[in-house]
């Protein structure tokens, strides 16, 4: 099946999920071999989810034309419906919002990187979608807001839904672009 | 060309690409006999004209190149210095190109981060909170545009003054960077780009803001990067015409390089 993405052209192009999924799988599996530890290929994919973030952020910026955000609420809205939309196809719902208003989950209903794949017992302690936390914490650490972004619920993992939680830290204040003070 | 340069600004001010896409300036080639009769100076490493304006040779334009060997600031190609070289009646007669003096990468770098605090002094200056900064800078010769993106980033074009359409520039620069730079995994970010394999121009074709590239001057196809239709049109030099230009298969119009 196809999922929409875009591919540096104008336009959104269709390009088959299925290589997307299997070069995913190929990646985790080969960490895991790398590795041997189910931590260690955890943080891997959390920084190599990093350093795609703090590019992605620039392509998502120069095509979607979203002004900068002013509070965690719009934030939220921004990530759910235009960036996981435009990148994966998908837009998860947002709920769970804590009382001060820093902390909120994205239930994610199918999540395109695990099509067709069963985790092993071997592997339990596995965050198989990790690169996905990395990408919004490196994505929002280049708009200047410290975040953190983990797992709660795993669809591989025996749960009903994903869901990721994201809570806010900080505002990053050292490097603001000029006017932004 | 109705855009002059393009610079891209990072996060810390440091210059990580620069483009200049005018034709060359006015220059002027003469044969002059002795004694000169233009009164020469040295400045900042190269020879400028201080005095004596004549068919084309204004003040402050520099010595560009010596009986058709370009000089090397105040130095001809061999090695000895221009002022000596003039003085000696035995040189003449002597063929010397006049021009304006282009600028040099350290120049650029230079400007650029001084840009960048003139930029950051802008946004401190404004009465209300939040401001966006140096949006244009406008001249009689030219109009700077800048775009500063959320992550710090900043896009400068200088254009003619009549030049419309440059902020839908800005935005097309923005893209063409997050596709050619960010998406080279080799790419450190913040640190120059590389500019791609040969030269690359940015016109107006068809309605829409397209980027030239080619690899090097070859008979073969190259890639026009125009984006109407959401596909990039082939593109054909034609070797025997100078100087260089392709031909945009978007809408056949021959575009100079």
């Amino acid at each position: 099946h196809f999922v929409w993405g875009t591919n540096g052209k104008k336009g959104l192009l269709k390009t088959s999920s299925e290589l997307f999924t299997l070069t995913y799988g190929a990646l985790v599996t080969q960490l895991c071999k790398d590795y041997e530890n189910d931590e260690d290929v955890n943080k891997q994919l959390d920084k190599m989810g990093f350093n795609i973030g703090v590019r992605l952020i620039e392509d998502f910026l120069a095509r979607s034309n979203v002004g900068r955000c002013h509070d965690f609420r719009e934030t939220a809205d921004v990530i759910a419906k235009v960036a996981f939309k435009m990148y994966l196809g998908i837009t998860p719902s947002i709920t769970n919002w804590s009382p001060a208003g820093d902390e909120f989950s994205l239930i994610l209903e199918n999540n395109p990187l695990v099509d067709f794949v069963e985790l092993p017992d071997n592997h339990s302690s596995l965050i198989y979608s990790n690169l996905l936390c990395g990408v919004l914490r490196g994505a929002l650490e280049m708009v200047q807001m410290a975040v953190e972004a983990k797992f709660v619920q795993d669809t591989l993992k025996g749960d009903g839904v994903t869901e990721i939680r994201m809570r806010f830290i900080r505002r990053i204040e050292d490097n603001l672009p000029a006017g932004e003070e | 060309m109705a855009i002059f340069s393009v610079y891209v600004v990072n996060k810390a001010g440091g210059l990580i690409y620069q483009l200049d896409s005018y034709a060359p300036r006015a220059e002027a080639e003469k044969t002059f006999s002795y004694p000169l009769d233009l009164l020469l100076k040295l400045h900042d490493e190269r020879v400028l004209v201080a005095f004596g304006q004549r068919d084309g040779i204004r003040v402050g334009h520099a010595v560009l190149a010596i009986n058709g060997m370009d000089v090397n600031g105040r130095y001809t190609a061999d090695g000895k210095e221009v002022l000596e070289y003039l003085g000696n009646p035995a040189n003449y007669p002597v063929s010397i190109r006049f021009g304006r003096p282009r600028l040099t990468s350290n120049e650029k770098l230079m400007l650029a981060s001084m840009f960048h605090s003139l930029f950051a002094i802008g946004s401190q200056l404004s009465p209300e909170q939040g401001s966006s900064g140096i949006e244009m800078l406008e001249t009689d010769t030219f109009k700077l545009h800048c775009y500063q993106t959320l992550t710090g980033i900043k896009f400068v074009v200088l254009a003619d003054p009549r030049q419309a359409g440059i902020d839908s520039l800005l935005r097309k620069i923005y893209e063409i960077y997050s596709d050619f730079a960010l998406k080279n995994p080799f790419y450190s970010l913040e640190m120059p780009i590389r500019a791609c394999r040969g030269k690359a121009t940015v016109g107006w074709c068809s309605g829409t803001w397209t980027l030239f590239t080619q690899p090097s001057w070859t008979l073969g196809p190259s890639w026009c990067g125009c984006f109407v239709g959401g596909r990039r049109q082939l593109c054909w030099p034609h070797k025997s015409l100078q100087p260089p230009r392709r031909l945009c298969s978007n809408c056949s119009a021959w575009q100079w390089c």
